[in-house]
């Protein structure tokens, strides 16, 4: 028990402190590796949106900004400062829903992209997998090839790409689904059946683009995979000992061809997380997307960073949790 | 040469991949004839539907969608150009260093390697782009490249392990070879048909990621690439009045490029595979 | 009746890459009977084929490897199966033929526990419950020396040896009439080489099996087989009895075999064979030998030595007179 604790705990403990660290490190130091002054560039954005201000409120204005970029004090201030904020999860209230804090604005939005990113990561993974694998082991089936070539149209199209074209055909031009949006536009979140029929209708497009493309991907790996293990001794042993087929597509073919999958869905979660906020994006979805993408368009500084920060300690979060639940289904892994 | 006739007599995708490619090569090489110039606007009527004068149609703006879709083409292509090979780059150096340093640096340079896999790198890099608002084209290439390497460092230096071990390694080594010469003569050029597999994924990548940015409105958007395209389609509403053409050229024509790159990389890693490659020897020797 | 005939075999792996077929003559017009409660080997150098031969044989050919010519039978309970009936082979799939693959790490799945591998290959052919099936295969593995935790465990918690141990008690414990096995003791250390040699000796007296044991150690034939088929290239070259083999080698290739043996007491010069085994898919014309072989005639290097027989036993070379003698 120690020694796995030593071996296989350890080294994800480390990983999971250094994707902080250097995600946090990373949202820190872009904006003072920038040629532009991040504060006149963000200004020039704000008075763009023609708001017209005295010049009292701009200078208060540009003091507020320096603070929340952390642009006081010396760098190495300005550093830890800014790792407090990020410990804390605290970045100060929004700039354009002033005084809404940041993290109140995330906490609402982040429910939506875990919902969207969670079931759609785990419809593609299983049906990918589950598909590639079947596909895999039937290598030289017509339907095998079919699925392949399918897969391998779906996988390189990026997400925003697959997000549009649902959009145009299945709401604009065959309009069966709603343009965008989590619910009607106008109502109010209540618990009936009614409403959450609607959110599931309104969820359909956005998680659809997401799992066509993912699918593509868990397909191809599976199959890629598969083809591997059906070489491996112990499968020719067990067809060899006339142990059923459907035994030996499950019980050894898929159930040892899973487990580097499972590995690379822990590695996947960030770019999923990626497609899901651009997903949103184009499906007005009132995720964590939506949320960065006003705040980009606003110029609310302060929530960008939020976002960014949140997410990468969400996400790495996540791998490490199921990190931690991989040695239920790796024996090896258990017993060192 | 001889390998390509094999390829496209015997390998559909590299058929498909080589087609779609020629007609990349023709746009990018159209984009120098053009009548009309990149940035110009209303030089044709506004908002026709595709005709014979205009196959693609022309946007609101007064242009021709197909010519813009020229100019569009050739800059995500440098860019996904640019954006491969500094990420390679980077890919390369920090996959020879781990691999053959070996030990604990090889495991902080994972962990790190590791890091930038997992984080996600969207959130990252519109961070940047909204800092550095309306970046040239060439320069996002770079940028997006600081984020584009970790898979393939990791595959490098898997690579180099192998290598490492492999007994021509220890005879250049004990006849006195320095290592650096070594990994440089004798290793690299192993790794570099690898590495073009790579290099068209990479690329496809990175053109994704450009429409992603520029669609959110990141771009430099008077430059036309092919998210630029489409920023401007939706800024206009195209979907809502009906100028289908708008968006259904560009993204056909970038559906078309991803599906060509990526065929494009799975024939040749077919291709270069060691068994593959392993067969084609031996064959060689019974002709 | 013999177990199995093959009567001119050819099974060729079939290769097609960007338009180049290539074709490599694993086992090519090999004929061999296999008598029953014999214990035959096959020898030869890496590459020979002899692994080919008992994948037909276990029936589990996967393209590329393809029959191409020939006819190979089972003969079981007086029916006579051809090979590629599979409907009627899976009958008997592991109740009358069971195979033990090399002695390697990944022989039994990684992720499964050994009872359920037991379950996995014996669910068709016995009818009693879990519990009593359990306590049958406990009883069983303790006869071949393994412990009751076996069962519970993983491969990987387990040794070389007792893994082979466990992949013998799974293929014997039906008592089948017909055992291949290949290369069964290489990856194992010298010690647990003999325990495991002993093993199956012990079984297949109790049980009267037929086994069929593909290995390159001229050593472990000695040891074991009643018979042995020695192939080269693809081809068949000489069967005799282990004893006639040993004592009177006919074949030259037999003979440089066996004299890159040391014997026991270290008096013999030991002599090897210069080259390489030539490559399957470009064998030499005439006898494939002939670019090795020390004795070789004109006739060789153009014509193909057909398989003769002597008295009880056969050879394949030009240069045994009709009467058994080597001529050179």
């Amino acid at each position: 028990m120690k020694q796995f604790l030593l071996i296989y705990l350890a080294p994800r403990l480390v990983q999971y402190v250094v994707v902080i660290f250097i995600g946090v490190t990373v949202a820190f130091f872009a904006p003072r590796f920038s040629p532009v002054d991040p504060v006149e560039s963000m200004m020039a954005k704000v008075e763009g949106l023609g708001m017209t201000m005295d010049p009292e409120s701009v200078a208060r204005m540009k003091e507020s900004l320096k603070d929340l970029y952390g642009l006081g004090g010396s760098l190495p201030e300005q550093y830890l400062a800014f790792w407090k904020r990020a410990v804390t999860l605290d970045f100060g209230p929004s700039l354009t829903s002033f005084p809404t804090p940041v993290s109140a604005l995330v906490k609402r939005s982040l429910p939506w992209t875990l919902g969207l990113l969670a079931t759609a990561l785990g419809i593609s993974w299983l049906l990918g997998s589950f598909l590639g694998g079947v596909a895999g082991y039937f290598e030289s089936r017509k339907w095998s090839k079919f699925l392949e070539a399918g897969a391998m149209m779906m996988y390189p199209i990026p997400y925003f790409i697959s997000a549009i074209a649902m959009q145009i055909l299945l709401a604009y031009v065959f309009p069966i689904f709603p343009v965008g949006g989590a619910y009607p536009f106008g109502t109010l979140p209540e618990f009936s059946l009614g409403f959450v029929l609607s959110i599931l209708q309104h969820a359909i497009l956005p998680g659809l683009s997401l799992v066509l493309i993912g699918m593509g991907w868990w397909f191809l790996s599976m199959k890629a995979m598969i083809s591997r293990v059906v070489a491996e001794d112990y499968v020719t042993f067990a067809q060899a000992g006339g142990v059923s087929s459907r035994k030996i597509l499950f019980s050894y073919a898929m159930r040892n061809a899973i487990l580097p999958q499972v590995t690379s869905l822990f590695m996947a979660i960030g770019s999923v997380f990626s497609g899901a906020i651009i997903t949103e994006v184009v499906f007005n979805y009132p995720g964590l997307g939506l949320l960065l993408r006003k705040a980009i368009a606003t110029g609310d500084y302060s929530v960008i960073m939020g976002v960014i920060v949140m997410s990468i300690v969400a996400i790495a979060s996540a791998v490490l949790i199921l990190d931690l639940i991989y040695p239920l289904i790796d024996p090896r892994i258990r017993r060192k | 040469m001889d390998a390509l006739k094999k390829l496209l007599k015997h390998d559909i995708r590299f058929r498909w991949a080589f087609g779609i490619f020629s007609v990349i090569a023709l746009m990018v090489l159209l984009s120098f004839f053009s009548p009309y110039g990149a940035r110009e606007w209303n030089v044709v009527p506004a908002t026709q539907p595709p005709s014979l004068q205009h196959p693609f149609g022309t946007n609101s703006m007064g242009q021709d969608i197909f010519w813009k879709l020229t100019f569009a083409v050739r800059n995500s292509m440098i860019l996904a150009v640019i954006a491969a090979s500094v990420s390679r780059v980077i890919a390369i150096i920090v996959g020879l260093v781990a691999g053959y340093l070996g030990g604990i640096p090889d495991r902080i340079l994972m962990t790190v390697n590791d890091s930038f896999i997992i984080i996600p790198i969207l959130p990252i890099l519109i961070l940047l782009s909204t800092i550095l608002s309306g970046i040239p084209f060439y320069y996002l290439g770079c940028i997006i490249a600081l984020f584009g390497w970790s898979q393939d460092a990791r595959l490098i230096r898997s690579l180099t392990l192998s290598l490492r071990e492999r007994t021509f390694t220890h005879t250049a080594y004990y006849s006195g070879m320095g290592m650096m010469k070594i990994v440089l003569r004798e290793h690299l050029p192993y790794m570099v048909p690898i590495l073009m597999a790579t290099i068209m994924s990479n690329m496809l990548w990175a053109i994704g990621m450009e429409i992603t940015l520029a669609v959110i409105g990141l771009a430099k958007v008077e430059t036309p690439t092919l998210g630029v395209i489409m920023y401007w389609a939706s800024e206009y509403n195209s979907m809502l009045t009906g100028t289908w053409w708008w968006l259904f050229f560009p993204i056909s024509l970038s559906v078309l490029i991803f599906i060509g790159l990526y065929m494009f990389s799975t024939s040749l890693n077919r291709f270069l595979d060691p068994r593959t490659r392993l067969m084609m020897i031996s064959e060689r020797k019974s002709e | 009746m013999n177990v199995v005939s093959l009567e001119g075999l050819k099974a060729h792996y079939i290769n097609e890459l960007y338009g180049a077929i290539k074709t490599t003559r694993a086992v090519d017009n090999v004929s061999l009977d296999i008598r029953p409660n014999e214990i035959l080997g096959i020898a030869g150098e890496s590459g020979c084929g002899k692994t080919t031969l008992l994948k037909i044989l276990s029936s589990t050919i996967k393209p590329p490897l393809k029959i191409v010519q020939g006819k190979a039978a089972f003969h079981f309970d007086g029916k006579e199966i051809e090979f590629g009936d599979e409907a009627k082979l899976d009958e008997h799939r592991w109740r009358t033929i069971a195979y033990i693959p090399q002695g390697s790490m990944h022989v039994l799945n990684p992720v499964r526990k050994i009872r359920h591998t037991f379950h996995d290959f014996l669910e068709h052919h016995v009818d009693i419950d879990r519990k009593e099936l359990d306590r049958r295969i406990t009883d069983y593995l303790q006869q071949l020396g393994l412990s009751a935790k076996v069962l519970n465990s993983y491969p990987h918690e387990l040794s070389g040896g007792m893994k082979q141990r466990v992949i013998i008690g799974l293929a014997t414990y039906l008592r089948p009439k017909l055992i291949l096995c290949d290369e069964p003791t290489t990856a194992l250390d010298v010690m647990v080489q003999r325990n495991i040699v002993q093993l199956l000796r012990r079984i297949q007296k109790e049980q009267g099996n037929t086994i069929v044991l593909v290995s390159h150690d001229l050593a472990l034939h000695a040891n074991i087989t009643d018979r042995i088929a020695i192939m080269y290239a693809g081809k068949l070259v000489e069967i005799a009895s282990t004893k006639q083999i040993f004592d009177r080698p006919l074949h030259p290739y037999t003979r440089l075999l066996i004299n890159s043996l040391p014997s026991l007491d270290g008096t013999n010069e030991l002599t090897g064979l210069s080259g390489q085994p030539p490559v399957l898919s470009d064998p030499p014309p005439g006898c494939r030998l002939h670019p090795r072989c020390p004795y070789v005639e004109t006739r060789c290097r153009t014509e193909e030595p057909p398989l003769r027989t002597f008295g009880d036993r056969t050879a394949a070379c030009f240069r045994i007179s009709d009467g058994g003698e080597c001529e050179y």
